[in-house]
């Protein structure tokens, strides 16, 4: 995977050249690990007796009863809220329960003794205690995914487990905390669209289907001012969170967080800012507003996004598939042109070679064997041209040397400052497709320089030792620009894109940004 | 006395064709070959030997890392051979201590000019390839010609210093420089390989 990043500063090269893979940060995933089993087992264990607690506290949960004469069939071990002595057996007299559940009040017969409960102070903490152990759960549950690495299915169960505590929450009169948990459950997907761009648009589609049925029953209960409405008022919520979230997320912040295919960059996160802020403001509050017209827009809103990420998906596919294929094209090039610089080393230049001493010894074929000599010079420069032998004889820094004198011309001056920190010894060099790529790389990078962006200068600077490759290829032309970029790549003439698919199949990390005072190519491998 | 010569290159028509050159100039004779490296590790090792000429790709390795491996137990004086002539391949050879750099398609002079040059003890390489070859290597500040300059002439960093109205620690931190550039150990050291490689033919930068 390419790691790229726009830089508004040029690091130093210091900075560019640190180790890309130190130890630490081995060290960093195990404690990540260890940290998230921790987390699991606490939360799981916190989770389970919290909602146990709570639900076997629970005078709702833990009574069977029913209106005025019934019995009391059964009680919560428990008991927690009936402190006052109800036991099973009694007869219901009257139970009073207001909408508040905190402030009911039970009055019961046994055995002629009249008995009266009310709401304890602890039910409020009950209630609190619920959502805690929901949370609780699902976290460790999280966790437990994310431990084992299925990491896709983890905004999936977070989402499911909350829809699930809805109800429990609802039973338990914290109408507060079943919306909270309603709009967290629809801004699970909404992060999951956002952290997953390759999110399959069946999935995309159901929920945002979720958030249209939502929002329709909503709409329907309201207008036929249905007794419904009520609970309908947490849909409606939860229902507007989503629709902010998924809009927001998904069709703005998303496609403008994505690496732009040719050239890798991503948009400043100001741009983003600009766009998303004024954007998520706009639609939540004509959300919250709740007024018809607001949610038509949000319908519609909502009813784009999976378009939208129709259409971003196929163009990104597209290109993935473009680049596959051109990489196929690449490697079955670069080897067609190691095979036949090869080839005209070893035959016909040694041939001529052979031939041009043995004439050379008949005074009069001078002539003849000035022409071999011209032919030599141009099977040379084909070979030369297929493949720089200094590449294959000497290595990557005497090849960019190389380069950077062949490609100077009055106009460009390039200059190659590399340290070469190899020796010809086996091993002593990076390996060769290592080489060839960081080569190719340089190649693309002047040419580019020299040809589209107009500049007087370029300049290689880098490092080669046998386990590390650094290089950076500046230039003072007029920069790059993105939408160029884009239509460069469009009309096949794909030099960034082949710079990223050449340091993508050497795993090395590309730096591409552009100012108007010139580009900058930074190519960064390690073993 | 000829010159006894050895060819290392795997390709017999070249071997053939420049065995077949050389032994036809007067004074010159080819005694050894070698096709591999392998097999040159064994020629440059030998005695009676005057000069190589050697090939850069050989089937089992590159000649230029044989001559960078053998650059102190050599016994042989070698010019390198090559299908291609470019400045990096000069300034390899002169790195790892061949004498003389010549293109396989050179005229037969060119090459009988350098195996004599390099016979007699001297270098074959050719300001021209010197001038580009070691253009980046050996490229020497205005300041340190005139040290250099003066080193060859046998003077005393006293002398030098007083010649250049600098100070005598100027002319040490001179001197160090080019030392710790060029891995010398003495000034007698520099004197030779700047002689050798005539540094001062290169431009100044």
């Amino acid at each position: 995977m390419s790691r790229a990043r726009v830089l508004a500063v040029e690091p130093s090269l210091d900075d560019e050249w640190g180790i890309p893979y130190p130890a630490w940060r081995g060290r960093i995933h195990a404690l990540r690990r260890l940290a998230l089993g921790v987390v699991a087992v606490a939360a799981l264990m916190a989770g389970g007796v919290a909602t146990v607690i709570s639900l076997v506290g629970h005078a709702d949960a833990g009574v069977t009863l029913s209106s005025a004469g019934d019995r009391v069939l059964w009680v919560s071990p428990a008991g927690f809220a009936w402190h006052g002595g109800v036991r099973a057996g009694q007869t219901v007299i009257s139970l009073e329960s207001s909408e508040t559940p905190a402030d009911w009040r039970l009055i019961t017969v046994r055995d002629g003794e009249r008995y009266e409960t009310t709401a304890a102070g602890y039910e409020d903490v009950l209630r609190t205690v619920l959502p805690f152990g929901i949370a609780a759960t699902l976290m460790g549950g999280l966790a437990v995914l994310l431990l084992r690495g299925h990491r896709r299915w983890a905004s999936a169960a977070a989402c499911l487990g909350l829809l699930l505590a809805v109800p429990a929450l609802e039973t338990a009169g914290n109408p507060g905390g079943s919306t909270l948990t309603l709009g967290g459950s629809a801004l699970a997907p909404a992060i999951w669209i956002a952290w997953r761009p390759r999110l399959p648009i069946a999935a995309s589609a159901a929920l945002t289907g979720i958030g249209i049925i939502a929002i329709a029953a909503w709409a329907v209960a309201r207008l036929g001012a249905l007794p419904a409405y009520q609970p309908m008022e947490g849909a409606r919520g939860a229902a507007a969170l989503f629709g902010t979230a998924v809009v927001v997320i998904g069709s703005v912040v998303v496609p403008l967080f994505r690496e732009h295919p040719a050239t890798g960059n991503r948009p400043r996160i100001g741009e983003v800012l600009l766009v998303a802020v004024p954007a998520g403001v706009a639609i939540g509050f004509l959300a919250v507003t709740s007024q018809p017209a607001a949610i038509a827009i949000l319908f519609a809103a909502i009813l784009a996004v999976p378009a939208w990420r129709r259409w971003f998906a196929a163009r990104a596919e597209r290109t993935l598939l473009a680049d596959v294929r051109d990489h196929a094209r690449l490697e079955a090039t670069e080897t067609e042109r190691a095979h036949l610089a090869r080839e005209l080393h070893d035959v016909p230049l040694q041939e001529l070679a052979g031939v041009i001493r043995r004439l050379e010894l008949l005074p009069e074929a001078r002539a003849e064997t000035d022409q071999l000599r011209a032919v030599a010079a141009q099977l040379r420069g084909v070979a030369t041209e297929l493949r720089p032998p200094v590449l294959d004889d000497l290595g990557l820094a005497p090849a960019l040397e190389f380069l950077a004198e062949t490609a100077s011309t009055d106009l460009v001056a390039v200059t190659a400052e590399v340290e070469d920190r190899t020796s010809l010894e086996p091993g002593g060099r990076p390996p060769a497709e290592v080489e060839l790529a960081v080569f190719r790389i340089a190649q693309e990078a002047v040419a580019n320089a020299c040809r589209h962006a107009q500049a007087n200068n370029v300049r290689l600077r880098g490092e080669v030792s046998p386990g590390r490759v650094a290089l950076a290829v500046t230039d003072d032309g007029r920069g790059l620009d993105e939408a160029e970029a884009r239509a460069a790549s469009r009309r096949g003439r794909l030099g960034l894109a082949s710079i990223r698919r050449r340091a993508e199949a050497i795993d090395a990390e590309v730096d591409i940004s552009g100012s108007p005072a010139g580009t900058r190519v930074a190519v960064r491998w390690a073993r | 006395m000829s010159i006894r010569i050895g060819i290392v290159d795997d390709h017999p028509v070249v071997v053939g064709g420049l065995a077949a050159a050389l032994d036809a100039v007067d004074g010159f004779e080819v005694v050894d070959r070698a096709g591999s490296i392998r097999e040159a590790e064994g020629l440059l090792a030998r005695d009676g030997l005057g000069v190589v000429l050697m090939d850069v790709r050989l089937p089992d390795g590159n000649g230029l890392e044989l001559l960078a491996r053998t650059e102190g137990s050599r016994r042989v004086a070698v010019i390198v051979i090559s299908s291609f002539e470019t400045t990096q391949y000069v300034a390899a050879a002169v790195r790892f201590g061949a004498q003389g750099f010549v293109l396989k398609t050179a005229p037969l002079d060119e090459v009988v000019e350098a195996v004599r040059r390099v016979a007699t003890g001297g270098s074959a390489f050719s300001a021209g390839q010197l001038r580009e070859g070691l253009r980046g290597p050996i490229r020497l500040r205005p300041r340190e010609r005139d040290v250099l300059r003066r080193v060859l002439a046998g003077q005393s960093n006293d002398e030098i210093a007083a010649g250049l109205r600098t100070s005598r620690k100027t002319v040490e931190k001179n001197l160090s420089e080019l030392f710790r550039r060029f891995g010398v150990a003495s000034r007698l050291e520099l004197g030779l390989r700047a002689e050798r490689e005539a540094w001062l033919e290169i431009e100044p930068r």
